[in-house]
């Protein structure tokens, strides 16, 4: 989704606008012209700047003001991009209550499945990456991967 | 000379070798792994160190950190996912010469110039490391704000595209850098009632989003088709070092001169160094255009900068006891844990101790050729596995990395924004690497510029009043108008 450089401005101002009015409420430090909303308040400036150059540059280039790539045309690639993003959510949501080595496997094996690897590999893989990753990362660089629901069991 | 031979024989000695080499090892695998960085590696090595020697000690980190700073550019250069940040500078660079088939190049030349940018960092960390922390100690408020502007503009000049798009990028990552608790009037800042955001945005999540998820996403966009992408094998790399020396020994001695001047200054470091680097060599570059499509005189120079800015980050460590970057800092803590603490008196009364750091850092460079050259060959094989498999196990690893950098959930949710960010960003043009140096200076920026501003009284001219900073800031101001300027010029020339 490619957005007309005017368009990308105006969206600039707004954003701009937001963080200069947030910015505004930071509590002075008594006494002292500068303070927190000092860098802020320079940023939002910076990011009104930017817009306005690129509305201007926007209304010259006479680009349409949404161009869709034709990857959001197809329904497949689509599902693709989203279950990418759906695999990370489920990581985040699954990743105490499941543990580490159980979500892994699952989310891996969704994926490979959906990108259209084989029943035996994605299994092979979805169930040795997460023991390697397990062993690598919680055992040698103590990471604190959680057991979730392998904790009764916990072997490692 | 006899400080000297003490020094050799406490370093030559199959404990102290074999120390050295697992070291190595361990900082390989750490750096080659995104969202691993080379200041975790050391974090990491800390509670060993508590039961070994002092010399093993200190060299292990030593050769860990420097095998980890060029470890960052395999993956960076295979699969355009940095490994460390001090990679992100030329991570583009690197990866389109994978895609013109010279990934072999691309990493053997990695390799070369950061074992020898390595030994040139070791070489002025011992020749002038009581002048270097002479002139850093003489920095203050205003010149560490230049310093890091100085690297930011470098950063949004860098791109090859419109320099607004540049700014913007570096923008969206100061703003990014403003969250949290951490600015000078400890204000909660754009935190949203979340307690997560208090501490800020972590920036290690934030880099594996913005590089490594972005580009999941762009395959999945794509059907993960595999693009067999056929590499020029390059046989012996050894064999080509010769030529390449010849070749690009300019950009070479750039990155050194840019790697080593960053790297002595407090609090700068290696990735600042890199970004700088590449800047310089662009600017002085003949073909400037070649920048940006797979050329390897940036990748020369921001790889040589790196690895020399870790030799003389040590300068103000070991003479001040100042850290240079974050791996100083880890590594005083454990210098001051055996009892060698730093300062002047390290030198005169434990001479055979500098020494001997002084021969670890060599052997550690000399080290990195073979280790990093099998390093390199065993990473060979991922460009030849099929995306639709590689994807995933990228994905499962970011997920890892991102949580490892401080062990919450919470950064594998900011991962997934930024990645989200970035690939909007790249699908609009605008640059990711500004970004990702806005988040990590920003807060240095800002807190020289409130401390200048507020002692001061918010006299502007305070930040041109000192020798050093006048320098900086009017490097600075000049790259900044040097659009404006090339523009006059242009137009003055077309109405001749």
């Amino acid at each position: 989704m490619r957005l007309n450089d005017a368009l990308l401005g105006c969206i600039l101002l707004l954003v701009a606008a937001v963080v200069a009015a947030i910015a505004w409420g930071f509590p002075a430090v008594p006494g002292q012209d500068y303070g927190a909303s000092t860098f802020p308040l320079l940023i939002a400036t910076g990011l009104a700047g930017c817009g306005a150059v690129l509305i201007g540059s926007g209304l010259r280039e006479r680009a349409p003001i949404v161009e869709w790539q034709a990857w959001l045309g197809e329904p497949r690639r689509v599902i693709d991009f989203l279950s990418v993003i759906t695999a990370i959510i489920v990581w985040i949501l699954a990743w105490r209550p499941l543990g580490f080595i159980l979500t892994t496997a699952g989310v891996l094996f969704a994926l490979l499945r959906r990108f259209g690897v084989s029943w035996k590999t994605s299994l092979a893989i979805a169930i040795a990456t997460p023991l390697i990753m397990n062993y690598i990362f919680g055992r040698l660089l103590l990471v604190p991967l959680p057991a979730g629901l392998l904790a009764p069991i916990r072997w490692w | 000379m006899d400080a000297i031979a003490l020094a050799a024989g406490l370093v030559f000695r199959v404990d102290v070798l074999v120390t050295l080499l697992l070291a190595s090892a361990f900082g390989l695998f750490v750096g080659a792994i995104p969202g691993l960085t080379a200041t975790m590696a050391m974090a990491l090595l800390v509670p060993l160190t508590f039961f070994m020697d002092p010399i093993p000690a200190v060299g292990a980190m030593v050769t860990a950190s420097a095998m980890a700073i060029f470890a960052g550019d395999i993956p960076s250069t295979l699969l355009r996912i940095p490994g460390t940040p001090a990679s992100a500078a030329y991570t583009e660079e690197a990866y389109r010469m994978t895609l013109k088939g010279e990934a072999e190049t691309a990493m053997a030349a990695n390799l070369l110039f950061s074992a020898f940018g390595g030994l040139v960092g070791t070489a002025v960390l011992i020749l002038t490391a009581p002048y270097l922390a002479e002139i850093a100690l003489k920095f203050s408020a205003p010149e560490y704000f230049w310093m890091a502007t100085l690297g930011l503009t470098c950063a949004a000049f860098i791109g090859s595209g419109r320099p607004v798009k540049g700014i913007l990028s570096l923008l969206i990552g100061l703003l990014v850098a403003t969250v949290g608790l951490d600015n000078p009037a400890a204000v909660p800042r754009f935190t949203f009632g979340s307690t997560e955001l208090l501490g800020g945005v972590d920036f290690i999540a934030a880099m594996i989003g913005l590089f490594a998820i972005s580009e999941v996403l762009r395959n999945a966009t794509q059907g993960m088709a595999s693009q067999t992408l056929p590499q020029v094998r390059l046989g012996n790399p050894l064999r080509g070092w010769g030529p390449m020396f010849r070749k690009y020994w300019p950009q070479q001695v750039q990155g050194n001169v840019v790697g080593v001047a960053v790297g002595a200054l407090p609090g700068a470091g290696a990735d600042l160094a890199a970004w700088i680097a590449y800047a310089v060599s662009r600017r002085l570059s003949k073909h400037p255009e070649k920048y940006g499509t797979g050329n390897l005189e940036g990748i020369v120079a921001a790889g040589s900068a790196n690895n020399s800015a870790l030799g003389s980050a040590w300068v103000p460590a070991l003479v001040f006891g100042i850290p240079g970057d974050t791996i100083t800092a880890i590594v005083i803590g454990v210098l001051f844990l055996h009892g060698l603490n730093p300062g002047p008196t390290l030198f005169i009364f434990q001479p055979e101790n500098i020494y001997a750091v002084f021969i670890i850092f060599i052997l550690a460079n000399i080290l990195m050729v073979p280790l990093g050259y099998a390093a390199i060959m065993m990473s060979r094989p991922i460009l030849k596995m099929p995306r639709r498999v590689l994807m995933p196990l990228i994905l499962a690893f970011c997920v890892v990395g991102a949580f490892a950098s401080n062990n919450a959930v919470f950064n594998v949710g900011v991962m997934l924004a930024f990645g989200v960010l970035g690939f909007f960003m790249e699908e609009n043009g605008i640059p990711l690497a500004p970004c990702i140096l806005g988040i990590v200076l920003g807060g240095m920026v800002e807190d020289n510029f409130i401390t200048t501003m507020i002692r001061n009284d918010g006299n502007l001219l305070a930040f041109f009043e000192r020798p050093i900073a006048a320098g900086l800031g009017v490097a600075t101001l000049l790259i900044w108008s040097s659009p404006l300027i090339l523009g006059l010029l242009r137009r003055r020339r077309a109405a001749a």
